[in-house]
């Protein structure tokens, strides 16, 4: 029999870690600042340089620490960024409407590409499918549709989130979260 | 020797026969007196009660993982047998306060995986279906109960879990 198995990102905040699917995440460069955008929007930190190309940089640390209320996180902590391809994505609406929104935000930026950043509190793992499990009934469709797939426990103590981050990252950007600068 | 050893003392036949009574009584008020097994729990200092058939298991002193989004009565998730379990506070629901327990009451899983926080048990007790009383009082909070009985001369409301969850899975789809 073989085992179904994928690699994830995972994220760790003591007790509480964050996978995220490997598959469409492309690279990684260390972060070294970012240029600011055209308007505000909660967790987007700017604009970060990719070889030639801008990309659009969500700070997934300040939002996964804002919305489970995680204190164990050190601020000045090295962070790196995960560049993720739309191409590859599963939500195939996604693509068209950032095409559309950086063209009507006048954003200079890569239309296929994204970021978000972490700390170094991080590491690829390889994990069987059959460890994951759906949310119970009464929250799983709502879950879902905000980009938290299922969960898994590693001992008593703690517990794995499986999100899906381009969920989490367009549903903020493109529902109308930003305020125009 | 079929001597008697003092006055109060019952002969083998008499205790057969002591033995026969007890079980036709038995057969009889089994056969005539359905009861309900009811689960007798406290949320702070008040009682309430829960049909024993939707409780699958009493566990104590586990961690609950904090859900964003969601009403403050849904606590988090609980972790049995590697199984999330949504952890209901019934306080917080009724009331708006967050409950301080360390005790959970988990339903059988064909509802879904659910497990109620409480202060503890109080017990478990068997009673007539005659003696469930149906609810006389219609308001709004009343909507959380199905009935009530009598323990221990107080009236004990009986969870409605149907409800609940209903009322649950409305206000998620609303948040």
């Amino acid at each position: 029999m073989i085992l179904k198995t994928a690699d994830f990102l995972s994220i760790n905040y003591g007790n509480y870690d964050f996978i995220i699917n490997r598959y469409n995440i492309v690279g990684s460069i260390s972060y070294s600042g970012s240029q600011s955008l055209p308007f505000t929007a909660e967790y987007f930190n700017g604009l970060i340089n990719y070889g030639e190309m801008k990309i659009i940089s969500f700070d997934i640390d300040r939002f996964l620490t804002k919305v489970f209320k995680l204190n164990n996180i050190d601020k000045n902590e090295a962070k790196i960024s995960i560049i993720g391809d739309l191409k590859k994505s599963s939500y195939s609406n996604y693509k068209e409407r950032f095409k559309e929104f950086i063209l009507t935000q006048n954003i200079d930026c890569s239309p296929d590409l994204f970021s978000f950043l972490i700390s170094f509190r991080s590491e690829v793992k390889r994990i069987e499918i059959r460890n994951l499990k759906i949310f119970p009934k009464i929250l799983k469709n709502f879950y879902k549709n905000n980009g938290f797939l299922g969960c898994t426990f590693k001992d008593n103590n703690s517990i794995v989130f499986f999100i899906d981050i381009e969920k989490i990252i367009f549903d903020i950007l493109l529902k109308g979260g930003i305020k125009n600068e | 020797m079929n001597e008697r050893n003092n006055i109060n003392s019952l002969n083998n036949e008499e205790i057969l026969k002591e033995i026969e009574s007890k079980i036709t009584e038995l057969k009889k008020e089994s056969v005539n007196d359905k009861k309900v097994k009811f689960i007798i729990f406290y949320i702070d200092d008040k009682l309430y009660a829960m049909p024993g058939n939707v409780v699958q298991e009493i566990i104590i002193d586990y961690p609950v993982f904090y859900l964003p989004f969601v009403p403050d009565y849904i606590r988090g998730l609980l972790n049995r047998h590697g199984e999330p379990y949504t952890v209901i506070d019934l306080k917080s629901l009724f009331t708006g306060s967050e409950l301080d327990g360390k005790t959970f009451l988990v339903l059988r899983n064909k509802i879904d995986n659910i497990a109620f926080i409480i202060s503890g048990i109080y017990k478990i007790e068997n009673i007539l279906e005659d003696n469930i009383h149906p609810l006389t009082s219609k308001n709004e909070n009343m909507d959380y109960f199905e009935g009530s009985i009598t323990i221990d001369e107080e009236e004990v409301f009986i969870v409605n879990i149907k409800n609940i969850i209903d009322r649950i899975a409305n206000d998620i789809e609303n948040s």
